[in-house]
């Protein structure tokens, strides 16, 4: 077995009585693997060669809160950062080690402590991967209810760190409407449990906060019994406007569908099965070369990723193009509803939401497209190489707002982004009082200095956007990087009230440096 | 030490001199604070000016939201003199949106006031006891009442999408507004329950609801209270989302479903309570609200987990009466329990050994706030006796003894230390109202 090389500073030399060394590491590979997280900003670094930009100096594993503990005290003896590492698929750059120091990976900390059939509740370590926790509830009969598609490389720390929210939200809510309890390592290595019950509650303080107020180590979760019966609707909307209001009146009459979604023309391409290939979920390289009628189908590989570079480096055209084809697309905007649980209350609320949905506008698709979806569910966040590969970027932009400003929001983005990229949207989680915008933008520039400056400024541009059409910056990827220069606008003087919970949480300023606009 | 015209002409000059009183009468309505004088301000900018003011001259802030229950106060650091703050004219409604369903008010309205007003544009605030309508708005978001819960709808708490804030350095802060968000701490939420000791909540925007299409109240007995649990936890395990949901003990259901003692009809309202042998011991009140249909659902399904858990029901003049009161529609109102104790109990130690081991204790026992993951058990003495506190001592201990959670109404300790940094001269002093 090879021998790791022994730390040769005095962190490094610390760091050992805390762990042994096989759970410490300052090789070359790994702070390479730890240096970055799936914001497709450091993949346009990835492409150029230069993968490496924020390595940490160690990478640790901890067992226990305990070492998690040890180890944020001795980074704070050193006035070293420390970094909390999930699963690393985050797409903000929220676990980059911007300032070097300590990566603290927490999934060897992957125990389900507690599962409660009774009190429907569940208790684990967070750095257990999101499916292997379902699994385990699954087998007694249970859920959490949450299912990101990122759920095969994400894990329970890293969606409580983010407020992450899961395709049946609208059923089960947000990773933050689940927390029953907590279990967390403050930035002077105090351990503290935080209970739903304290007035006030800490809990949606921590929650969200992205490892700068402390690391997540424990979490009770409240789950649910596992549907017996699940059941799928779709419809076209001739316009978004009419699928728009279509969910509103679902919501807001109480009903409670498990996936409520709907996408814009473009989107529409994009998520709905086309016809010779049943089954097989386009990409938007496939999307974008469908639009220009037959000669997408005529291409092969290689000129397909020429033809989307050249498309994607032309975003403004591409995006009129769309806009005056839209009247003769066949697609116009699929809408899609999924229901689950007890059969008499599914087919109650299935036929409700049916008759809204018709009585807005909405032409029957019956459960085909659903069925699509469910089975694909996980598959889009894997079809963003072949854009970069192509020499393009892409990257995703989630925001909401109250249903009386959706609109304008969903027009002021589009408008604000349409010089600069491909925009295509979709809405996928409702709520009475209003709706997420999924915003996916892809476009292309010469070499790496145009590309990331291109990027920035899409950004700025649709964070500006949202900010000035009154939604929040993120609905549930969380902040990390890209969107920290936002976080005054988007919290006012609220945010000098997060700098003082940061004084008294972590008053040494180690945790998570760099991050979230502190 | 700075004197009573100086704060008094001061404070004038903010909120108008018709706002500001040290007459006895006005003065003395704030009890243990006995504050040199009161100040009314009518907005937040003005609540924030007096703040500012009041720290910059070494004057200690009590906050009255009338009708605010404090139940933790801060005592006073020194010999500072105290002034009341009183929201009382923050009565104005800002926005009610019928689009998104919010309502955007000032701070010092009753929340029954608050109803009304919903109720003009056919909106709620959905199904809590009518208990919360003593409140304003303010009050419970700042102490919130441990009743203020519906299964449907869940904690008012969780009704607060947002509030602004007066700090006591007199910056007002205003949390962005949107249905979820996850752009850092939610820190509306850190005001919340805070007793006023962070900050003045001076508006809140809440999330309110479509009056109901369709009402319908359910009410079962069972042969122990135990398994009126069991039912209402089947009702929930099985997707069902109640409006209001509350199981009683006997001698609680003798108290709040039959006040005068005589059916409308002239038969006894539960007849099956206490005729039917083995039975009455528990009840439990449902009421469904919704569309028709789902309603209807949602009725079969209540029913069906009623009867398998030995429940049997009752009249339906018995839950509509029971109702009418809750919604406040009815004048009588019930009494109120005396030295009233809550516990969290979760659902399997509740089914265990509570039932028996409070109720050989001749005591009203209920339960409230239910979700899948357990529910509040309350206890209370059926009348005053001349030693209320050793009995809630004695009810206390025996239900830790019987494994149940005492609410934690502590307040963290983290924020004692933030709460230095927000208000570093502890302008901002907790009143008992």
């Amino acid at each position: 077995m090879q021998t790791r090389p022994q730390p040769s500073t005095a962190v490094g030399r610390d760091l050992l009585g805390v762990l042994p060394a096989e759970r410490l590491s300052q090789g070359a590979a790994d702070r390479l693997i730890y240096s970055r997280d799936m914001w497709p900003k450091s993949l346009l670094s990835v492409r150029d060669n230069k993968p490496s930009v924020h390595p940490p100096d160690y990478v640790v594993w901890p067992e226990s809160t305990e070492e998690v503990s040890r180890i944020i005290q001795l980074a704070g003896r050193h006035g070293v950062p420390v970094v909390p590492y999930g699963g690393g698929s985050g797409v903000c750059g929220g676990a980059m080690a911007t300032g070097g120091g300590i990566v603290v990976d927490l999934k060897r900390m992957n125990a389900t402590l507690r599962i409660d059939i009774d009190d429907h509740l569940a208790t684990f370590q967070t750095g257990i991967n999101g499916q292997l926790l379902e699994d385990q509830l699954n087998l007694r009969g249970l859920t959490l209810g949450h299912f990101p598609a990122s759920i095969y490389c994400s894990t329970l720390g890293g969606w409580l760190a983010a407020r992450s929210a899961g395709q049946l939200s609208s059923r089960y809510g947000k990773i933050e409407d689940m927390v029953h309890g907590l279990e967390v390592v403050l930035g002077d290595g105090r351990v503290v449990q935080c209970h739903t019950g304290h007035t006030p509650d800490l809990i949606p303080l921590l929650v969200g906060s992205e490892g700068t107020l402390g690391v997540i180590t424990e979490a009770t979760m409240r789950v649910h019994p596992l549907a017996e019966y699940r059941l799928f609707r779709a419809y076209e909307f001739p316009r978004i406007a009419a699928g728009c209001e279509a969910m509103r009146r679902v919501m807001q009459r109480g009903l409670r569908p498990a996936v409520v979604r709907l996408y814009d023309e473009m989107d529409t391409l994009m998520a709905r099965p086309s016809g010779g290939r049943p089954g097989k979920k386009p990409g938007l390289l496939d999307t974008i070369t469908q639009l220009v009628p037959r000669v997408g189908d005529a291409l092969g590989g290689d000129l397909k990723q020429s033809l989307l570079r050249a498309a994607l480096s032309r975003a403004g055209m591409v995006n009129r193009v769309v806009e005056s084809l839209v009247p003769r697309l066949s697609g116009g905007c699929l809408a899609i509803l999924g229901f689950e649980g007890e059969q008499m209350l599914v087919e109650a609320e299935a036929a409700l939401c049916h008759a809204e949905y018709q009585a807005a506008g909405g032409k029957d698709l019956g459960e085909g497209p659903g069925m699509a979806w469910y089975k694909h569910r996980y598959a889009v966040s894997y079809k963003m190489s072949p854009i970069f590969a192509s020499g393009g970027f892409v990257d995703t932009m989630e925001v909401a707002c109250t249903w009386d400003r959706l609109m304008d929001l969903y027009q002021e983005v589009r408008k604000a982004l349409g010089p600069l990229a491909v925009v295509l949207a979709h809405f996928s989680h409702a709520y009475p009082q209003g709706c997420s915008i999924y915003f996916t933008f892809a476009a292309s520039a010469e070499g790496r200095v145009k590309s990331d400056s291109l990027y920035d400024e899409i950004w700025r541009t649709g964070l500006s956007a949202v900010v000035k059409s009154g939604g929040t910056i993120s609905h549930h990827h969380g902040v990390g990087q890209s969107k920290a220069a936002f976080m005054q606008e988007e919290h006012g003087a609220a945010m000098s009230v997060y700098r003082k919970l940061k004084i008294v949480m972590d008053p040494a300023g180690i945790l998570n440096p760099g991050k979230m606009g502190l | 030490m700075t004197d009573h015209d100086t704060i008094a002409s001061q404070l004038a000059e903010i909120v108008g001199a018709t706002h500001v009183s040290s007459a006895p009468a006005d003065v003395d309505a704030y009890g243990g604070l006995e504050p040199l004088l009161v100040v009314w301000p009518g907005a937040a900018s003005e609540v924030a000016r007096v703040l500012r003011t009041c720290t910059e001259l070494g004057v200690a802030v009590g906050v009255s939201a009338c009708g605010t229950r404090a139940t933790r106060h801060w005592p006073v650091p020194d010999d500072r003199p105290r002034i009341a703050l009183d929201t009382r004219r923050m009565l104005n409604i800002l926005e009610v949106d019928e689009l998104s369903l919010t309502v955007h008010s000032q701070c010092g309205i009753k929340l029954v006031h608050l109803e009304q007003a919903l109720n003009r544009h056919g909106l709620t605030l959905g199904a809590y006891p009518a208990l919360i309508q003593r409140h304003t708005l303010g009050g419970i978001l700042a102490a919130p009442h441990p009743m203020a819960h519906s299964p449907g709808s869940g904690w008012l708490t969780e009704a607060c999408m947002g509030v602004s804030v007066a700090n006591a350095d007199g910056t007002v802060m205003h949390t962005r507004i949107a249905p979820r968000k996850a752009t850092g701490p939610d820190m509306a939420r850190l005001y919340l329950g805070s007793h006023g000791s962070l900050g003045v909540i001076t508006t809140a925007v809440l999330r309110v609801h479509r009056q109901p299409e369709q009402e319908v109240v359910r009410s079962y007995t069972f042969p122990d209270m135990a398994q009126s649990i069991e039912a209402a936890r089947g009702i929930l395990a099985r997707g069902a989302r109640p409006a209001r949901l509350r199981v009683l003990g006997k001698e609680q259901a003798l108290v709040e479903l039959e006040p005068s003692g005589v059916a409308d009809s002239g038969a006894p309202v539960l007849g099956s309570l206490r005729e039917s042998p083995g039975h009455g011991s528990g009840a439990l009140l449902l009421v469904l609200a919704g569309p028709a249909a789902l309603v209807a659902a949602e009725q079969r399904l209540a029913d069906e987990a009623a009867t398998a858990a030995g429940g049997r029901e009752l009249s339906l003049a018995v839950g509509s009466r029971w109702w009418a009161r809750e919604a406040g529609a009815a004048t009588e109102s019930l009494p109120v329990p005396v030295g009233a104790r809550v516990c969290y109990a979760d659902s399997r130690l509740m089914l265990a050994s509570v039932p028996g081991s409070v109720q050989r204790r001749k005591v009203l026992v209920w339960a409230e706030e239910f979700t899948l993951q357990g529910f509040t058990l309350w206890t209370a003495f059926k009348e005053v006796n001349n030693r209320p506190t050793q009995q809630a001592a004695l009810m206390r201990s025996a239900l830790l003894d019987a494994g149940l959670d005492p609410l934690r109404p502590d307040f963290p300790p983290l924020l004692d230390e933030l709460r230095q940094l927000l208000d570093p001269t502890q302008t901002l002093v907790v009143m008992e109202a």
